[in-house]
């Protein structure tokens, strides 16, 4: 009563002010609710944002520009092209030297007419002297039909062959295949077949114009090139030969918005745009790949697959064993207290830390055991620590705790009525845990143990740390072999300048989340039954 | 638990002599104590962990600290860190770190405790059992997924709204603002737990009074809380100082330099939020991804460094418990 009187003396307002002051707290009230509520949608906002960001790069438009458009890659199979002709490597040989270009270009400028001259081009040209220069300043072929071309192509053709008004000499070609694809547009405009016109000996004929021929015999080895069907040698001409290159990537919503400035710009640059996904069954399992389109993450797959089961293996069994002392054997006695309290304090650790702990132990203090090389898998002398089993072990400590942690509290929510029961029966204390608390809390277990193991799914800085590889291609099949993980994948694609490379990585992300979702879902299930079981 | 086996009831029920009694409690059993000390052992493995870490920390750090290129009080106060010309001042890492955490924090402070008093004191069971399953959804995305958010969401906005010149493609504010998201979860839940453990009673007795919503949760039960809640900041904060993967994507390749003090806090260039700048963790991740030689010095000072990390991070973690014991508050 004291208190409110003096609230009173104090100036609490009375009559009309009360009223008018309790409408003031009221509003505030309201107006704070309405602050807390938008801060409660913020996580949720969050969250959509994220998936929104991730699936907005997973599919989009792509422009790709061939380095060898298919038209041309037919036009200079054509038996007129003479060999030394079709090897665009040496085309490329003027285009790579800038002032070869710049000396063509301002040959043929000065003559300021359709753009032809005679040019004596380096030192092997002798009696064959004119020469087309197919570039943006000389556009003049671009209207050439193929049956013109090819006349001008026919060894010994003369420019007065075509049109009275050029000089009678014999034509040589040079093309320029300047960067921005020129030479390609311009095949691509005239008509020319495609790809799909080439048979078998066409298309090897094809290979062997344009691929060295160690590169050739390696294919050999492999596979006899004569015995290789023809979808087979597509593939190859495909991708070595035709070599898409990925010019610019578009998001999910700029293909939807704005699919039209998108197709314009292509057609510019000489490029095609197609509605392109990034995450397919192939990307699932190609291997690792320099380029962006035909890269895949079945190397990370696999290797995160091996290091948590390396991870499940050693931290499982030993987190449970620990949770079971805390709980069951020693919770009163000094050890007991001071491993809890340490427990606690590993928790809290950085993972990076656990990383570091690994490179000095497992990779380095024991490589012999973690290279293999004490069980003969490899020789003493390139033994590396930096293995799967390295990984999965620095993964196996770092939610050791974790899955303590979870453990005893499952074991704690056991009822203690069980035990006096079981005890009263003449349990020993192993028979009491094995046969009556451990059946009670092996659900509640069991779903810390999943997520902690969802943990090390996810993480990336340790195994950074104790060095995974780079760039591998080459599925791992033992405990020993080289690893990288999915999530090192993600990290090693978006810190590449190209943004094909973060599409890529976007799909990646899209396939861990979907791992962790079903690892997550596994563990609510067996906590929802494990609820419905409670006594 | 500390009821003890029951052998002497089973024995006197079943009507057995005493003889019987005393070697049916005395009996050796091989398993049982196999099982026992199979178990310790288990336990013994995290003190295990424990000494590994300090030990390999403090052995590698004191190799880097005893090479003569190293001088304790440089690194201690120095402000380059360099170390193709020998440099080893530690202040650019740390600036990093703290200017990240920060920034975090101040994100994930306030949002997290007012997320926290909505699902305490205003959200009713239906909206409770849809949000925290999505603040453990939040909890569970991996952090380079945040890292992947950082750089091709956050950075891009936050470039628009300040101005491409301003903000560089790699800085410490979106990396900051991600590490808050991060930790959001961290903060609401153990917040959460703290003022759900308010006594209802405290509630009832300021509604009595005739307090609003509002001042009830403001007034009362937030400072009858206070102890739980600077344990969740403090150890949220732990968690942003350690974070790595959402620094080293989006945060920078390379520590932001200064000669000294002077010309790092002079104009305030040090603390720029929208400039590159690498943190201890990301400095970590970086040179050990590399390759590296072992015994290199760049080898031991990413363990000086780790050394200081770990240091950090225990000390917050040591210190927010000591907050919750110390400054709880007890209704019973």
């Amino acid at each position: 009563m004291g208190v409110f009187a003096d609230k009173a003396a104090a100036g609490w307002p009375e009559g009309a002010g009360e009223a008018s002051q309790t409408r003031r707290r009221r509003i505030r009230g309201k107006a704070w609710r309405v602050v807390i509520r938008f801060s409660t949608v913020f996580g949720l906002l969050v969250l959509t944002t994220l998936l929104y960001n991730v699936v907005n790069s997973t599919w989009g438009y792509v422009a790709v520009r061939d380095r060898l458009s298919e038209p041309l890659i037919v036009l200079l199979e054509h038996p007129h092209v003479t060999h030394a002709e079709r090897r665009v490597d040496a085309l490329k040989d003027v285009d790579g030297d800038p002032d070869a270009v710049v000396v063509l270009a301002s040959e043929l400028v000065p003559a300021g007419t359709a753009g032809y001259r005679v040019l004596p081009v380096g030192t092997q040209q002798t009696a064959l002297a004119l020469t087309a220069l197919v570039s943006e300043d000389n556009p003049f072929l671009w209207e050439l039909d193929e049956s013109g071309l090819l006349a001008l192509l026919a060894p010994g053709g003369r420019w007065s062959d075509l049109d009275g008004n050029w000089p009678a000499d014999t034509v040589s070609v040079v093309f320029v295949v300047d960067n921005k694809g020129v030479l390609s547009r311009w095949a691509a405009r005239q008509d020319l077949p495609n790809l799909d016109s080439l048979g078998t000996a066409e298309l090897l004929g094809v290979l062997e114009t344009h691929l060295s021929a160690g590169l050739i015999r390696r294919y050999d080895r492999e596979q006899p090139m004569a015995g290789r069907n023809r979808a087979n040698l597509l593939a190859l001409v495909e991708e070595r030969v035709k070599e898409p290159e990925i010019l610019a990537t578009f998001t999910l919503r700029e293909s939807l918005v704005q699919a039209d400035e998108i197709r314009a710009f292509a057609d510019a640059e000489g490029a095609e745009a197609s509605f392109h996904s990034w995450l397919t069954p192939g990307f699932l399992v190609r291997p690792q790949s320099a380029n962006a389109a035909l890269s895949g993450i079945r190397t990370a797959l696999l290797g995160s697959l091996w290091v948590i089961a390396i991870t499940i293996c050693f931290s499982v069994p030993l987190g449970i064993g620990a949770a079971i002392y805390l709980e069951e054997f020693s919770s009163r006695n000094w050890f007991g207290r001071i491993v809890e309290t340490n427990i606690n304090n590993l928790a809290g650790v950085p993972s990076i830390i656990y990383g570091m702990l690994g490179l000095v132990i497992f990779v380095r203090a024991l490589t012999q055991i973690t290279s293999g090389s004490l069980f003969g898998i490899v020789s003493a002398d390139e033994a590396s620590g930096r293995t799967i089993l390295s990984a999965g072990l620095t993964l196996g400590l770092l939610i050791l705790p974790v899955i303590i942690i979870n453990g005893q509290e499952a074991i704690r929510a056991v009822p203690d009525s069980l035990r006096e029961a079981a005890y009263g029966v003449g349990c020993t204390r192993w028979q009491c845990v094995r046969w009556h608390v451990l059946p009670m809390a092996v659900p509640g277990i069991l779903t810390g143990a999943i997520l902690a193991v969802s943990r090390a799914l996810g993480e990336t800085a340790p195994l950074v740390v104790i060095g995974a590889a780079t760039f591998i291609s080459v599925d791992p099949t033992n405990l020993f072999a080289k690893f990288t993980v999915l999530p090192i994948q993600i990290y090693q694609w978006t810190a590449r300048p190209q943004a094909e490379f973060r599409n890529i990585a976007a799909a990646a992300i899209l396939v861990l989340l979907a791992l962790l979702l079903i690892t997550n879902a596994t563990a609510v299930l067996l906590r929802n039954r494990a609820e419905g079981q409670r006594i | 638990m500390s009821i003890k086996p029951g052998a002497e009831v089973l024995a006197g029920g079943l009507g057995m002599e005493v003889g019987a009694r005393q070697s049916l409690t005395k009996r050796r059993r091989p398993f049982e104590q196999f099982m026992h000390g199979a178990l310790w052992l288990c336990g013994a493995i995290s003190i295990l962990t424990t000494i590994g870490i300090v030990y390999m920390l403090g052995q590698e750090a004191l190799l880097f600290f005893r090479r003569e290129e190293v001088r304790l009080l440089d690194f201690l106060t120095g402000w380059t860190w360099q170390p193709q010309t020998l440099q080893f001042g530690i202040w650019p890492l740390v600036n990093a770190t703290m200017g990240a955490s920060l920034i975090a924090m101040a994100l994930a402070l306030p949002l997290g405790l007012l997320i926290a008093i909505y699902l305490s004191e205003y959200a009713g069971s239906r909206a409770r059992r849809v949000l925290k399953p999505i603040l453990e959804v939040l909890a569970g995305i991996p952090t380079v997924v945040y890292g992947y958010f950082a750089l091709t969401f956050v950075t891009p906005i936050l470039r628009n709204l300040f101005g491409i010149e301003v903000v560089e493609i790699f800085n410490i504010a979106s990396a900051g603002l991600v590490i808050g998201v991060l930790v959001l979860p961290t903060v609401t839940s153990m917040s959460e737990d703290a003022l759900r453990a308010v006594p209802l009673a405290l509630r009832e007795a300021a509604v009595g009074l005739g307090a609003t919503k509002l001042e009830t949760s403001l007034r009362v039960v937030v400072p009858a809380a206070l102890s739980g809640i600077s344990a969740a900041f403090i150890v949220a904060m732990s968690r942003a100082v350690g974070e790595t993967m959402i620094v080293a994507v989006a945060a920078g390749a390379g520590p932001r330099n200064f000669p000294g003090w002077g010309e790092a806090l002079g104009g305030l260039k040090a603390l720029n939020p929208f400039q590159s700048a690498e943190t201890m963790t990301g400095h970590i991740v970086r040179i050990s991804g590399g390759d590296i030689s072992y015994d290199s010095l760049d080898y031991d000072s990413l363990f000086a460094i780790g050394l200081l990390l770990f240091l950090m991070t225990l000390g917050l973690n040591i210190f927010s418990r000591a907050v919750a014991r110390r400054f709880r508050e007890r209704y019973d």
